[in-house]
């Protein structure tokens, strides 16, 4: 019998739920109680069991679509009066033969375009009325990317980075790095993957170390210690922004952090919920260097108090005495939170971190 | 005034001597109802059937059925949004507890209480109150018109962990205190508040020790050891109808489910949860009946059975089971 599974009621709001990914597949045996897919509400990433035993046959909604409570998102064949322990079939799932099943789509079909088709091609049904009356589009995003639903870690990463622009008080400092060193080491070293960002992070711990207010948050009449003592990477996976969070990096040597860092964003490649979960730090590197970017400035991450923008390390000419020489120097620009610091002491803090980048 | 502390080991087959055998078989298959009861449920709203969110009790089952099983009939017991087993324990029928998660006219509270407040006054079981600790000055309450009535009746009053440090705690349990009210404050200490680990919002976690303040008694016990909870909650009874109430028990269980349908539970270290897995209340009750010679695997087999029909029936008839009607909009409510 064709048991149709509907997306339970799991979002805090009633707000669309994006699937991660599918633990099954078409084909397969899937046991009542069995964890069947990831979804990622608005407040968290869970995995949602299948409610009987059987086949699932299709997956309506492939990884990345996005849908909302009572959406069809799988259809599982249950063999005809099943052994005991079996569900009882909803009075809706009865035999109602549907002439024409909606179309098996395969994981690399699930473009965004896909997102969506779910509540529209049931239009009838109570919960695509309410999410039209939401204003939330049922249609497909059309070629010029009007009306392009963004997912809900896009949602909720807008949000912080609009709150932070607004509310935290941005200042820039300006530096740069010789990288010869950095360069040097990176060649040398017998793992020739070693990550650039891994480099960056061990220099910034050090530096951390020696201005504890820069690993503060500001808490409207004081200032609050972060509790933890990782620095943040910033990865950005199509267009979906992360933050990976590397514990204690200023007791791991360059090669454990890259190890760690490389890891960590394959983790978040395959969707590991643990991996995606928001981690606080003390203080985040982004890294737009590999886009040939010479220098940027970044948006705080809050409730941090500082992000570090590190361009492409690129040769540059420089006065040395009297004679000019051409280096590689990488650009570091410093964003602030004026609340928790003055100038001068970031000022201080960046020349620390250029010290420990150029320190042989 | 003195908090003991029983050890985890303590009750056992010896202790299940002292009872009569239909009684222990009763208990177990209280546990085995409302444990299957809880896992129909979780899949009833999976599937959409049911409408809401539910909060769930699996692996606290013996809190509850050992705390209802020491009291009378006409003894009450407030409870809060996790009340399914509450319910179950107090002699509620699994009929109009699930009509009343379907939001049927024929359910405890005539479908307009849902999940949350599930109840029935006649059986004593205030509905469900949902608020974190609201029950414990209504408990207080009932209690004082127990004692002044003269009544031999006395309230055990459910809360969680994450009740006590709410003022509604302070406020209802100094008030039982003064007044010696026949009222047992009945802590199921799950060791989360929703998401939030007891020991990063208590400095002693051992909530019993409060009643010392008080100037009453307090006591902690395992709470997946059903046979403790019920020689537990007699002694405090029989305290609370001696005029030497109240009396405080913690209760120490684990809940095998996220705090909402809606938790993925996460924040239970992996290690926890199988610590606890090896505590589950219903197998090792099922083990205290095999040693004493009450049950075996074929008798167990059985009560599970017949509970799997019992709420099988239950949910095909609440499914049929009669909607309020617009005419009911505005009976039994207040507001």
């Amino acid at each position: 019998m064709r048991h149709e599974m509907k997306l339970p009621d799991l979002a805090t709001t009633g707000s669309a739920v994006k699937i991660v990914r599918w633990l099954r597949e078409p084909g397969q045996a899937v046991r009542r109680g069995q964890p069947l897919l990831e979804i990622e509400t608005d407040k968290a990433t869970m995995e949602v069991e299948a409610t009987v035993d059987g086949e699932l046959t299709e997956v309506s909604a492939p990884a990345g679509a996005e849908v909302v409570t009572g959406d069809l998102i799988a259809v599982i064949t249950v063999p005809g009066e099943s052994a005991s322990g079996a569900a009882l079939p909803s009075p809706e799932s009865a035999p109602a033969a549907p002439a024409a099943s909606p179309p098996a789509t395969t994981p690399e079909s699930s473009a965004r375009s896909d997102s969506g088709t779910t509540g529209a091609a049931r239009k009838g049904s109570l919960f695509a009325r309410n999410r039209q009356a939401a204003g939330l589009s049922t249609e497909p995003a059309s070629k010029d990317l009007a009306g392009l639903p963004l997912s809900p870690a896009q949602r909720v990463a807008a949000q912080r980075l609009q709150a932070s622009k607004q509310t935290i008080p941005h200042f820039y400092l300006e530096s740069s790095a010789c990288a010869d060193g950095l360069v040097a080491r990176r060649n040398a070293a017998p793992d020739a993957r070693l990550l650039w960002d891994a480099f960056f992070v061990h220099a910034v711990s050090q530096a951390l170390a020696a201005f504890p207010r820069m690993a503060c948050r500001f808490a409207e009449d004081h200032l609050e210690p972060i509790e933890s003592d990782a620095i943040g990477v910033a990865v950005d996976l199509q267009g979906e922004l992360f933050v990976v969070a590397l514990d204690a990096p200023v007791t791991k040597s360059v090669e454990a952090l890259s190890q760690e860092l490389r890891a960590a964003v394959d983790a978040l490649r395959t969707g590991d919920p643990a991996a995606r979960r928001l981690r606080p730090g003390r203080i985040t590197l982004s890294n737009l260097g590999s886009t040939g970017v010479e220098r940027f400035t970044a948006i705080v991450n809050p409730p941090e108090a500082a992000i570090l923008a590190i361009g492409a390390i690129r040769p540059v000419v420089v006065p040395r005495g009297e004679a000019v020489v051409v280096e590689p120097r990488v650009a570091l620009t410093l964003s602030v939170d004026h609340r928790v610091v003055s100038g001068r002491y970031a000022a201080e803090f960046l020349a620390a971190i250029v010290d420990a980048l150029e320190k042989p | 005034m003195t908090t003991s502390h029983t050890s985890p080991n303590a009750s056992s087959a010896t202790a299940a001597s002292a009872h009569d055998p239909a009684f222990l078989l009763e208990l177990y298959r209280r546990l085995v109802l409302i444990r299957q009861f809880e896992d129909r449920v979780k899949f009833l709203f999976l599937e959409g059937s049911m409408p809401g969110t539910i909060h769930q009790c699996q692996g606290q089952e013996a809190t509850a059925v050992g705390v209802c099983a020491a009291l009378a009939p006409d003894d009450f017991i407030t409870s809060t949004f996790r009340g399914h087993g509450h319910a179950i324990a107090k002699g509620l029928s699994v009929q109009e507890l699930m009509d009343e998660l379907f939001g049927a006219s024929t359910g405890c509270c005539r479908g307009k209480g849902g999940s949350m407040h599930v109840g029935n006054l006649a059986k004593g079981m205030v509905p469900g109150i949902a608020i974190v600790a609201g029950g414990i000055p209504l408990a207080a309450g009932m209690s004082l018109a127990f004692k002044l009535r003269g009544s031999r009746q006395v309230t055990a009053c459910f809360f969680g962990d994450g009740a006590v440090a709410e003022g509604a705690f302070h406020e209802g349990v100094n008030m039982a205190a003064i007044w010696s009210l026949p009222v047992i404050f009945v802590c199921e200490n799950n060791l989360y508040g929703a998401s939030t680990r007891v020991d990063l919002v208590m400095r002693n976690p051992r909530i019993s020790d409060r009643a010392a303040s008080y100037g009453f008694r307090g006591e902690t016990v395992d709470g997946n050891d059903v046979l403790a909870v019920l020689e537990a909650t007699r002694r405090a009874a029989e305290e609370c109808r001696a005029g030497h109430g109240p009396v405080l028990l913690e209760l120490l269980t684990y809940r095998r489910t996220g705090h909402s349908r809606r938790d993925p539970c996460n924040y239970q270290p992996k290690d926890e949860r199988e610590a606890w897995a090896t505590r589950d209340p219903i197998e090792r009750f099922a083990e205290v009946l095999r040693e004493a010679g009450l049950a075996d695997a074929a008798a167990l087999a059985r009560i599970h059975a017949a509970v799997d029909a019992e709420i099988t029936q239950a949910i095909e008839q609440a499914r049929r089971a009669p909607q309020p009607t617009i005419a009911d909009l505005t009976t039994d409510v207040f507001a």
